[in-house]
């Protein structure tokens, strides 16, 4: 039976209400990081904040002259690359190893891992500082990649696609004498497009926005990331709002552009690994 | 085929392992600076990146103290205002404190407590520590003992437009004869009347966070509450929900409520000449020159019964527990102190000079200077710092949860009573915040 006209109607008025939703903070952003720092805050109360006028890149000018934000982005890039790329490898790798090789002690350890899932990052804050500390770590790009390649969740991720690949499909290779990382690498790794996606972008999305462990191991400008750098702005009142907004729209533009160019796979990564879980 | 598996699976493991070695090797070099000169004493500085033209001064500070000492280096590192001291903490835990950090004043008791600083008393020449505004030495001070200075303190006044407070036929009032309470309620009616919005005064509500501390708690102290009891520095209660408190805040929750205040959400209330009056800091001042030209006078804020009470204390030096050479950082914090240095940092902010060589040479505050109020106030004794105990941290961070339910026009005596319970659970289960002798 065909949904009537009335409910394909009120379908629609749901999903532009939510569109609007979210996409409303967005270009509030960047309309803002277009306008003057007073006329940022006037109009922040009405409609008139997503009105297009008396527009200058004068903002953007300011960031680049009150910060060293080319320096900021490429440490941004540099430590969420490494970790994901790294992550990419490590975790992958770990869930093929407990979803497909034999080995003793597998499931106990696959539970142990799986139990980390729980722990949110602000318990092992402090023990992961100190240890950081001991082994000089600290101001290092090192510190805040190394900690977050091996991720429980990713693990579980791939796990949950590579559970779901045919056997039949190693076991054709395995007889043609392809050792268990040529398998992967040949074998299981293009036929999980899909998840190796859906990981790359929630670790880029976890880790470009990552602010409390960076505040901790970082001083200088030297390795600082973007989201303590965007602090800089963050000083004696009145906030140069203007400024800010530039700011988190250059620090929010690869986010976006990534989740645009990757969201097919994203999608339907997330959804796969969803059903197979 | 299972030898074969194992030596695939060996050589592949040890070429990931070394490449791991090698990128951890390679990462854990990055980023780490070095000075490996033998004969150069090398100072370790970190301060807070504020205000552009705060942080180009004090750039070119450092590169004339370098110039000016061959045998001592300063290595300057600017951390972001927002996370200052979020990341000097992480430091002290890691141990890894520069031999001299710039502290935001109200935070240092905090820092002095935990050990994290050595006093500055035998390190600074007498007749420098004589040259400071008192007002500098209360902040610096806790236990007894000097531990921080400031190169400048902050000032606090009301600023107004001149013309619009003759046309009401008001008082101009003075350091020796400020408005009363009545006075200033009367002002605001009477420049309500003549305003299209009826809404004249500033209080910069827009700002949040430590300005309500800093510009809003001067208004308890006047009216005779304060944050906290100061003779034992062990309980808010009683005085922060005291009557005092209580009635001058339920008078500032009227003014917002009989609409005299605006909510200055675009920052310009006073220079687009909107309200008459603007409680202000010396940050304001020349904005507000430029705005109202000759028009700007600056009076001192009301006398609520307890005499005419301000704000006090900024960012100022200190000399960590782990400096190596305490001596050559205290021969910077001396050379940022030469009136030269403090006039070049001075001019540049607007702040009031530290010392009363600076302020006798300073433009802006000598006598008859156009910001010499700021400096009379301190001088003698209206500016009172904010509590000097390492509790401040929670006493700021419930006050201004007091000002945000003021302004919603929530009950005052409970949001007074909430935060008095916060603030004496937080000192109690410190036990009190013991001294350095008594632990």
């Amino acid at each position: 039976m065909r949904p009537g006209a009335g409910s394909i109607l009120l379908r629609y008025l749901l999903l532009a209400g939510l569109a609007i939703f979210f996409i409303a903070p967005l270009l509030m952003m960047f309309l803002g990081s277009l306008k003057a720092d007073h006329r940022v805050l006037l109009e922040s109360g009405s409609l008139t904040a997503f009105l297009p006028h008396e527009l200058s890149l004068q903002n953007y000018s300011d960031v680049f002259r009150r910060t060293d934000f080319l320096r900021f982005f490429f440490n941004s890039l540099f430590i969420t690359g490494c970790v994901v790329i790294c992550g990419l490898v490590v975790n992958a790798l770990a869930a093929y190893a407990f979803a497909r090789l034999q080995w003793r002690g597998r499931d106990l350890i696959f539970n142990l891992v799986l139990a980390l899932m729980i722990l949110p990052f602000e318990a092992i804050a402090v023990p992961l500082f100190y240890g950081a500390s001991i082994l000089g770590l600290r101001d290092t790009y090192a510190v805040q990649i190394l900690p977050f390649i091996a991720n429980a969740f990713a693990i579980y991720l791939f796990y949950s696609f590579f559970i779901g690949i045919p056997k039949e499909l190693e076991e054709a290779a395995r007889i043609d004498g392809a050792s268990t990382l040529r398998i992967f690498f040949s074998i299981i790794a293009p036929n999980a497009k899909p998840v190796f996606a859906s990981v790359a972008i929630l670790t880029f999305l976890t880790w470009w926005g990552s602010y409390l462990w960076p505040t901790m191991v970082t001083i200088g400008p030297t390795v600082r990331p973007l989201p303590v750098a965007i602090a800089s702005f963050y000083t004696l009142p009145p906030l140069q709002w203007g400024d800010i907004l530039a700011f988190g729209v250059m620090m929010v533009s690869p986010v976006l552009l990534l989740f645009v160019i990757f969201q097919r796979w994203f999608v339907a990564g997330v959804a796969s690994s969803a059903m197979k879980g | 085929m299972t030898t074969d598996f194992t030596m695939g699976y060996r050589n592949h493991t040890f070429k990931l392992l070394s490449v791991g070695l090698i990128l951890t090797t390679l990462l854990s070099g990055c980023g780490k600076g070095t000075d490996s000169t033998a004969d150069l004493t090398l100072l370790r500085v970190w301060a807070h990146a504020g205000q552009e033209r705060e942080r180009t001064v004090l750039q070119q500070q450092v590169a004339r103290f370098n110039r000016a000492n061959p045998d001592t280096k300063i290595q300057l590192t600017l951390i972001p205002e927002g996370s200052y001291n979020a990341q000097i903490q992480a430091a002290a835990v890691a141990g890894e404190l520069p031999d001299l950090i710039e502290l935001d004043g109200p935070f240092l008791s905090a820092y002095a407590w935990q050990g994290h600083l050595q006093p500055l008393d035998d390190l600074l020449d007498n007749a420098l520590v004589a040259d400071l505004l008192p007002s500098i030495i209360a902040q610096g001070s806790y236990a007894d003992r000097l531990w921080a200075v400031g190169v400048f303190d902050s000032g606090l006044g009301l600023y107004a437009d001149r013309s619009k407070l003759n046309q009401a036929k008001l008082r101009i009032p003075s350091l020796q004869q400020p408005w009363s309470l009545q006075e200033f309620e009367t002002a605001l009616e009477q420049l309500a009347i003549a305003d299209p919005d009826g809404q004249v005064l500033d209080l910069k509500l827009n700002y949040a966070g430590e300005w309500y501390t800093y510009g809003l708690s001067p208004l308890l102290q006047s009216a005779g509450g304060d944050l906290i009891d100061r003779d034992h520095l062990r309980s808010a209660d009683g005085t922060l929900n005291g009557s005092e408190s209580k009635a001058i805040l339920t008078r500032v929750q009227n003014w917002i409520t009989n609409n005299l205040i605006d909510p200055n959400i675009d920052d310009a209330a006073f220079t687009s000449r909107r309200v008459p009056l603007a409680l202000g800091g010396h940050w304001n001042y020349q904005q507000y020159r430029a705005s109202l030209g000759d028009e700007l006078i600056l009076l001192p804020l009301p006398d609520f019964g307890s005499g005419s009470k301000t704000g006090m204390g900024s960012w100022c030096w200190a000399i960590t527990d782990t400096a190596r050479n305490p001596r050559a950082a205290a021969q910077f914090i001396a050379f940022l102190l030469t009136t030269e240095e403090v006039l070049a940092m001075t001019n540049a902010n607007s702040a009031v000079p530290a010392t009363r060589s600076a302020i006798d040479a300073s433009p802006l505050y000598r006598a008859g200077g156009p910001l010499h109020l700021f400096f009379e106030q301190l001088d003698i004794g209206h500016g009172i710092p904010r509590p000097r105990t390492p509790a401040y941290p929670i006493i700021t961070a419930e006050f201004q949860k007091i000002v945000d339910r003021v302004r919603s026009g929530s009950d005052v005596t409970a949001a007074l009573n909430n935060a008095v319970v916060k603030i004496d659970r937080e000192i109690t289960d410190n036990r009190g915040y013991p001294g350095p002798g008594e632990r």
